[in-house]
């Protein structure tokens, strides 16, 4: 399934309820491309975030169960 | 012409009878069922739904009490005509869900071609809370199987078994070629009331008000019309996530299935099933407390097809194809070996489990 900017968008919103704190993600690739209206879908979703938020995202995830591909980098490796 | 007359459910019908039936078990006034159609419809008028519950029990489609000033409305399940107006309530529902979502009708349609074609136990399925988990790339499916009148013979339930495998592996087929995450609840009949009628919070209890019967829907209001008839009790619940289970229940429930740890005092708190306190320690995935869920399910009988339900659901199934692993070393479980078999045909991953540190605490806990 492709996901189109409004996917992404609500998805982040129910996944903001869960943080604990405010966090900061940078959208990468055709992920930014989707929420910046240069492509109309992305297949996956691509973030880079710091270790700690990376965590704090990850725990956040965890409490809204989705079928998203989601790769995460913390700086400029893969997070894990 | 015969003499067939056809007629199509009126809007405020399937309104109202959609609004009873995510609420079934609980009589609610005419105040009440106008705020339900609302939320689920966007809009209701109180008169209109008024005059329309006046006529259903005209009909005797519903039943009507008064209680004080209120009128209390349910279902009157003794109406031979009831389940037919409820399965068309379904196909209206499936019709509206379906109604620009292209890729969700290709995903049913092919599951409705596959289980009628391929599989001789189902007796319906059904998509739980799609409005709510499609847009999370992610479906949920209720199975409910036909019951096996001679249960008891080894045949009879090597074929149930393999039946329930080939789900298993239709959906993981499904959830490839369609790139969407679908876990699906696989029941048979008495497991399905069996879980309705449970005081303890447990997943099923949280599917019947979201849920849409597509395949075969006239089988699921046959089924439940039946075991209502038959004095079954429905109580349902909202949804609990086992993210959110607080400290206090997860150690009171903990201690309900005998694991009483030093320390934290336990005090009365909700009662979840057995299969959920498990996800949520695994979720958790402090160490100490995941050796704890090999002695949960040597001391209960966890029903597997809900706890692979809902670890999938979590994603923690390659954690608990280890502990399976690690406990069935242990002691030898035939029941446990079968969610083993079926993890690996899904070609689960094994997140390995300390199986020295399992020992030594199964032992400590006389769960040996």
């Amino acid at each position: 399934m492709l996901f189109e900017k409004n996917n992404l968008l609500e998805f982040l919103q129910l996944v903001d309820k869960e943080l604990s704190r405010r966090i900061k993600i940078i959208a990468v690739g055709g992920t930014a491309m989707t929420l910046l209206c240069l492509k109309p879908s992305t297949i996956d979703i691509d973030f880079d975030l710091n270790r700690e938020d990376a965590h704090e995202l990850e725990k956040a995830l965890l409490a809204v169960p989705h079928g998203f591909r989601i790769d995460m980098f913390s700086d400029g490796l893969p997070h894990k | 012409m015969g003499n067939v007359e056809v007629t199509r459910m009126d809007e405020t019908t399937f309104r109202v009878l959609d609004a009873l039936s995510a609420d079934l078990g609980s009589p609610v006034s005419i105040k009440k069922l106008t705020d339900k159609v609302r939320k689920l419809h966007k809009t209701a008028y109180y008169k209109n739904i008024y005059d329309k519950i006046q006529e259903l029990e005209r009909k005797g489609i519903i039943k009507l009490e008064r209680i004080g000033k209120s009128s209390i409305t349910t279902l009157n399940f003794d109406n031979f005509s009831l389940p037919d107006l409820l399965t068309q309530t379904e196909i209206r529902k499936k019709q509206n869900l379906l109604e620009n979502r292209t890729e969700l009708q290709l995903l049913l349609l092919e599951m409705g071609t596959l289980f009628k074609q391929e599989f001789c136990l189902i007796n319906s399925i059904s998509i739980v809370d799609p409005v709510r988990t499609i847009p999370l790339n992610r479906a949920e499916f209720l199975f409910i199987l036909k019951e096996a009148k001679k249960l008891s013979s080894k045949g009879m339930e090597q074929f149930i078994r393999n039946e329930i495998l080939n789900i298993h592996l239709t959906m993981r087929r499904l959830q490839k070629t369609h790139n969407i995450k679908l876990d699906c609840l696989i029941l048979s009949e008495n497991e399905f009331f069996e879980l309705l009628r449970e005081r303890r919070y447990n997943p099923v209890k949280c599917m019947l008000s979201s849920q849409i019967a597509f395949f075969s829907p006239q089988n699921y209001w046959t089924g439940l019309k039946e075991a209502i008839i038959g004095g079954i009790k429905i109580e349902l619940a909202e949804e609990i996530n086992p993210v959110k289970i607080s400290e206090q229940d997860l150690v009171y429930n903990l201690s309900r299935f005998g694991y009483k740890e030093i320390g934290p005092g336990i005090k009365q708190g909700k009662e979840l099933c057995l299969e959920c306190t498990i996800v949520s320690i695994l979720i958790r995935g402090d160490a100490r407390r995941i050796e704890a869920v090999t002695i949960l399910l040597a001391k209960n009988r966890p029903r597997y097809n809900v706890l692979l339900f809902l670890c999938g659901k979590y994603g923690k199934l390659e954690k608990l194809l280890g502990l399976l692993k690690a406990s069935n070393r242990i002691v030898k479980n035939e029941e446990r070996e079968n969610a083993i078999k079926i993890l690996e045909k899904l070609e689960t991953k094994e997140e390995k489990a300390d199986e020295k540190a399992i020992r030594q605490k199964m032992r400590l806990y006389h769960a040996v």
